[in-house]
């Protein structure tokens, strides 16, 4: 019996353990798509609080466990529902999380393209300007690394939406650092 | 197929989600045009970007332990069966407790 089967027969152990194991993927993009640490909190303990009423009505012939983790998730965020900031990061915060930012346009993200530290921060203030509908889906795709038919379920939206909002929500963010890119050299 | 076209369709080709035959139309038509290649170039950038851009954004948070034992709490708090209140029972008590207290005192 796996962990799946076992949560569904009522095994609250089994719960404990998915529990463990998808806490942090829940929690953050919770957190990506809300902005307030707290209420991913909140969203976190409501979905597993979730995910043990409703173990009966999973099945898993018809969706992995994670896609219907993520569309209860979107759920909960849309039930907490309060518009707060979304999260912002200076340059000291990307350096003390640990990752590596590039000196030059020339030099490696950890990915492979490169992305000056400009770039990065013009970058994460224009996702936390996107249009609500835009944010969720490019945070399951980019992040989540979910399938566009994977965001169509877990968002409830026909699959040409989720491709329209991605083209839209890529270009936006294009067009913002071209813009701030103009207003610095005119500057 | 216009580049008005071809464009609606680079960011779902750099995904990874286009049909063969899709895949096939944009693949010939940036083959000819540098515009669409450079366009398709700043789109992947940024995409990476995001990507990147997220990671961190996610890695600046991180999980208080507690949590498991909170969600157990509510769990076991919804399983507990209610003790039905006994009307008038508190105050019956308080009643005794003043009875026994004033026998002290005497």
């Amino acid at each position: 019996m796996d962990l799946t089967e076992k949560w569904q027969s009522d095994d609250i152990s089994a719960l404990e353990s998915l529990f463990r194991q998808y806490r942090e993927m829940v929690f953050k993009t919770a957190y990506l798509v809300i902005g307030d640490k707290e209420d991913a909190k909140d969203i976190l303990q409501d979905v597993f609080i979730t995910v043990w009423k409703s173990r009966s009505t999973f099945d898993p012939a018809k969706r992995k466990f994670t896609t219907w983790l993520h569309r209860i998730r979107v759920n909960q965020c849309l039930m907490k529902h309060r518009k707060k900031q979304p999260p912002r990061v200076s340059l000291e915060e990307v350096r003390d999380s640990g990752l590596d930012l590039p000196e030059t346009r020339d030099s490696q993200l950890p990915e492979e393209l490169s992305i000056s530290k400009w770039e990065y921060e013009k970058l994460v203030a224009a996702i936390d300007s996107l249009d609500g509908k835009y944010r969720p889906v490019l945070i399951l795709r980019y992040f989540s690394e979910l399938s566009y038919d994977e965001i169509a379920h877990v968002m409830g939206i026909p699959l040409g939406t989720v491709k329209s909002r991605l083209n839209c929500a890529i270009k936006t963010l294009g067009r913002v650092l071209v813009n701030e890119e103009r207003k610095e050299v005119t500057q | 197929m216009k580049c008005k076209d071809v464009n609606e369709l680079l960011v779902p080709y750099l995904d990874g989600e286009l049909s063969k035959e899709e895949r096939e139309v944009v693949e010939l038509h940036l083959s000819t045009c540098p515009g669409c290649r450079e366009e398709l170039e700043a789109l992947a950038t940024i995409k990476t970007g995001t990507r990147q851009a997220l990671k961190v954004m996610a890695a600046k948070v991180s999980l208080p332990d507690q949590s498991w034992e909170v969600i157990e709490q509510r769990l076991v708090s919804k399983r507990r069966p209610r003790i039905p209140v006994i009307s008038g029972a508190k105050s019956k008590l308080r009643g005794g407790i003043d009875m026994i207290r004033g026998r002290l005192v005497s």
